[in-house]
């Protein structure tokens, strides 16, 4: 189905989805399809629900997703021995998850399978809290998971005062004895000469640094190494004692690891959800309407967001669909240039996004649930060793009539534009005639290819292509024009609407596009009077 | 000013002309400086969990910690420690030494850093030290890291120097080119004829290349100079040198081994030398 989803455009299209924890992103990555109109009626509610909580109470939906975007990926084995980081991101994936399902409004929370029950060990990990207000977030071993951890540290702190005492009284003599004043410095840089003076202070390490000049440093004397030594023995002896309230603090989580993962399915439904609204909002999306299979897919106001984006960029204006396939199989016609691809592609993205679990770019749209989204066309297949384009496009269409029970939706674009014009029309009508045999199967085709054989009940459609009467009175008044004025003016005269097509034989229009585009109106003459000799 | 001190609230790399230069001492004695100016933060970039120097296998200096001190390294290094401490963050991503963590202390000690290998990390971390109040931050830089040092807006740089007499002259030169880059001006206003714009590093060979109708030359950044102070100095005299991004040089340390100051001061430009800090453990008792 990628193929579909490349043809739709469908990643340009979710670059403005954007899910705020690494759960939704991974979600995104994952693209889930659904194919049960209950679930897909399920989520859309939830969007529409999210919707509504956007308009009436944006500081709380603001509140969640500040949380949504504090939460850490738990990327490592919950169940494994846990150390500081990991045990520091568990606190704050708690955190912030406890803090967003305690706010969710009941419905949103029964919904997401958010069922919070790790108070205690969220407890447990923040015991101790932080030195400084509003540091939620901060994680330390606390001494309150272990007496003899306070012990220690208090220890730990008495000998430090000692140590500080102890040196401030060492360095203020060696000021007052030798004027060396160590304000800031662990060392100084003595000259040599005159150096020999030193060697007897017992407080005093003395290393030459160069020719010219020895390094003294403050000795801590008996008294200090006893202390120092002590402050080793007690500095290991609290690692130690860390390393049991880690062990034990991984135990306890190792507990929880099946809650966590449900905690993690239930924050990444959330951020979708919200994601969805938000995107849903942005670009004024439409609940699709689901109906039963083989109905109509109807489609009012469709636009194809990626194009129309383009055609802004280039002062273009846009024409959205609107149009409704009642028949299992059609076929598109109409100008170059005329619409054909976009038609089509905004058939295939608003598909893919209602079975994606999005609400879509229209003023609405009906639609049936396919089991497989499937194009055929160029430009989106991966190259097959030693196959032509029309090679390639076969092997697609192998594949497909292979699977003849499958619900799917094929679309195709442009199929055998490369081969011989009467025997691609043939090999298209056999191919949509294929498709007709099939009931579970709908087909749509844009084609140029004239003298098709539909099968009795397909339908064929075309797009309105020039209009004629107002191209006229531009005719002659050809000059050196840019190319995006030229690509204006086919813009300004072709009509981009979707109409049920008579079957009635009427002229292309390659040749107006062709002088419009700056063919030497001389060749385009003759081209005119060649096709109406043909005729 | 007191140089050290002008580095209260900035964000400033400290980096060293070559292994040994001094760089930790002085990430030491500037810390002990500024903490009473405001909260300190400091981090270092890469991966140096050695406990003696690769090139000298002298015992390396420790980093000492105090309690309030911000600081990133990663969370073996920082169970190694002598620090009791608390986590702030965790950072995405993760080292050879264990996962890089933002941390403040509880309990002074010595600590040994390690940092980001990459500008888009070093960017989110410094990022992470201001937004927990570290007013001023310094990162222990490494000599082939100046390119971090350009990359960042609003970063200066302190580069520590050693000079002995079999380098003086060299050492001498590096600054004279240093100091001179420093001062080179933002591409902006440049007219198109004349002006060649070079991607990648100016060396001798490209700059011989260059057709003589060019006048003025825009380079990425002062990291890009591959050239000695002379051949610096004589490109300039026919070339107006201009840089894409702006970088800022905060002062020079110089540590000198067996030449006195006098000796490596003579000749040099007298604001130049007002720009450096001799070794600032030798103050007390010059």
């Amino acid at each position: 189905m990628r193929e579909a989803w490349a043809f739709a455009e469908l990643d340009a299209f979710l670059a403005d989805y954007r899910p705020l924890s690494p759960y939704g992103l991974a979600a995104k990555d994952r693209a889930v399809f659904f194919t049960e109109p209950a679930a897909l009626e399920r989520e859309y509610g939830l969007i529409e629900r999210c919707l509504d909580l956007l308009a009436s109470d944006p500081t709380a939906v603001g509140r969640w997703e500040t949380r949504l975007k504090r939460l850490p990926a738990l990327d490592f084995d919950l169940e494994g021995p846990l150390g500081l980081s990991e045990l520091f991101l568990l606190k704050k994936f708690l955190l912030h998850v406890r803090g967003i399902f305690a706010d969710l409004p009941e419905d949103l929370r029964a919904a997401a399978g958010a069922d919070w029950r790790s108070e205690e060990l969220y407890h447990l990990l923040s015991r101790g809290g932080s030195t400084r207000e509003g540091e939620e977030e901060a994680f330390h071993l606390s001494e309150s998971h272990l007496p003899e951890l306070g012990e220690v540290r208090a220890g730990l702190e008495k000998l430090e005062g000692e140590l500080r005492t102890l040196r401030e009284g060492q360095l203020s003599g060696l000021r007052q004895r030798l004027g060396l004043d160590f304000s800031g410095r662990d060392f100084l840089l003595v000259p040599a000469e005159g150096a020999g003076s030193l060697c007897g202070e017992p407080d005093l390490l003395i290393e030459p640094f160069d020719g010219a000049r020895v390094s003294v440093k403050p000795g801590l004397g008996v008294r200090g190494l006893e202390l120092a030594a002590a402050r080793e023995r007690l500095i290991a002896r609290e690692r130690a004692l860390e390393a049991q309230v880690l062990a034990g603090l991984g135990a306890a989580a190792g507990r929880e690891a099946g809650r966590m993962r449900g905690y993690q399915e239930a924050a990444e439904r959330v951020d979708g959800w919200l994601a969805k609204a938000r995107l849903a909002a942005a670009h004024r999306l439409a609940r699709p309407r689901l109906c039963e299979d083989g109905a109509a897919i109807e489609i009012r106001g469709g636009r194809h967001i990626p194009l129309e984006a383009r055609n802004r960029a280039l002062g273009l204006d846009y024409t959205p669909l609107t149009c409704t396939f009642a028949a299992r199989v059609g076929v598109l016609h109409g100008s170059n240039m005329g619409g054909k691809t976009a038609a089509l592609k905004t058939v295939a993205l608003l598909q893919v996004l209602a079975q994606s679990g999005f609400f879509v770019p229209a003023e609405s749209f009906r639609t049936p649930l396919f089991e497989q989204i499937d194009y055929v066309g160029e430009d989106v297949r991966e190259p097959v060793a030693g196959l032509s384009s029309f090679g390639l496009e076969l092997h697609a269409v192998l594949g497909l009539l292979r699977q003849p029970g499958a619900r799917r939706l094929v679309l195709l674009d442009e199929f055998a534009k490369t081969t011989n014009s009467r025997e691609g029309a043939a090999l298209l009508s056999a191919l949509l005639a294929a498709f007709w045999r099939r009931p579970a199967c709908r087909a749509l085709a844009a084609t140029h290819l004239a003298g098709l054989t539909l099968p009795a009940g397909a339908a064929a459609y075309r797009m309105r292509g020039f209009d004629a009467g107002a191209f006229r009175e531009f005719l002659g008044a050809e000059a050196e024009l840019p190319l995006a004025e030229r690509l204006a003016r086919i813009h300004r005269f072709m009509r981009y609407e979707l109409v049920a097509d008579d079957g009635a034989p009427r002229a292309g229009d390659a040749l107006k596009v062709a002088r419009v585009l700056g063919l030497e109106a001389e060749v385009v003459d003759e081209a005119e009077r060649l096709l109406e000799r043909s005729r | 000013m007191d140089l050290v001190e002008s580095l209260a609230g900035r964000t400033a790399f400290i980096v060293g002309s070559a292994k040994n230069a001094g760089k930790t001492t002085l990430l030491n004695f500037a810390l002990r400086r500024l903490r009473p100016l405001g909260g300190v933060g400091f981090l270092s970039i890469g991966v140096d969990g050695e406990e003696r120097d690769l090139v000298f296998g002298c015992p390396k200096p420790r980093i000492r910690a105090e309690a309030g001190d911000l600081l990133v390294t990663s969370d073996r290094m920082l169970q190694a420690s002598e620090l009791g401490w608390e986590l702030l963050e965790v950072f995405p991503g993760s080292t050879v030494l264990g996962r890089l963590v933002l941390a403040r202390v509880r309990r002074g000690g010595t600590v040994e850093l390690c940092g980001p290998e990459n500008n888009e990390r070093l960017s989110q971390m410094l990022t992470a030290l201001r937004g927990r109040g570290a007013r001023t931050i310094l990162v222990d830089g490494a000599v082939d890291r100046m390119t971090q040092v350009a990359s960042l807006p609003g970063a200066g740089f302190v580069h520590v120097v050693r000079a002995d007499p079999a380098r003086l002259d060299s050492a001498r030169d590096a600054m004279r080119l240093a100091h001179s880059l420093a001062a080179v001006p933002l591409a902006e206003g440049l007219p198109e004829d004349g002006t060649a714009v070079f991607s990648g590093a100016l060396t001798r060979g490209r700059l011989a290349a260059l057709p003589l109708s060019t006048r003025a030359l825009v380079l990425e950044d002062f990291t890009k100079v591959f050239l000695t102070w002379r051949e610096w100095k004589a490109a300039t005299q026919r070339l107006d040198m201009r840089f894409a991004r702006r970088w800022e040089l905060l002062f020079f340390c110089v540590v000198l081994s067996d030449v006195s100051r006098e000796d490596f001061a003579s000749g040099l430009e007298p604001d130049l030398l007002a720009r450096i800090l001799f070794n600032p453990y030798e103050v007390a008792c010059a």
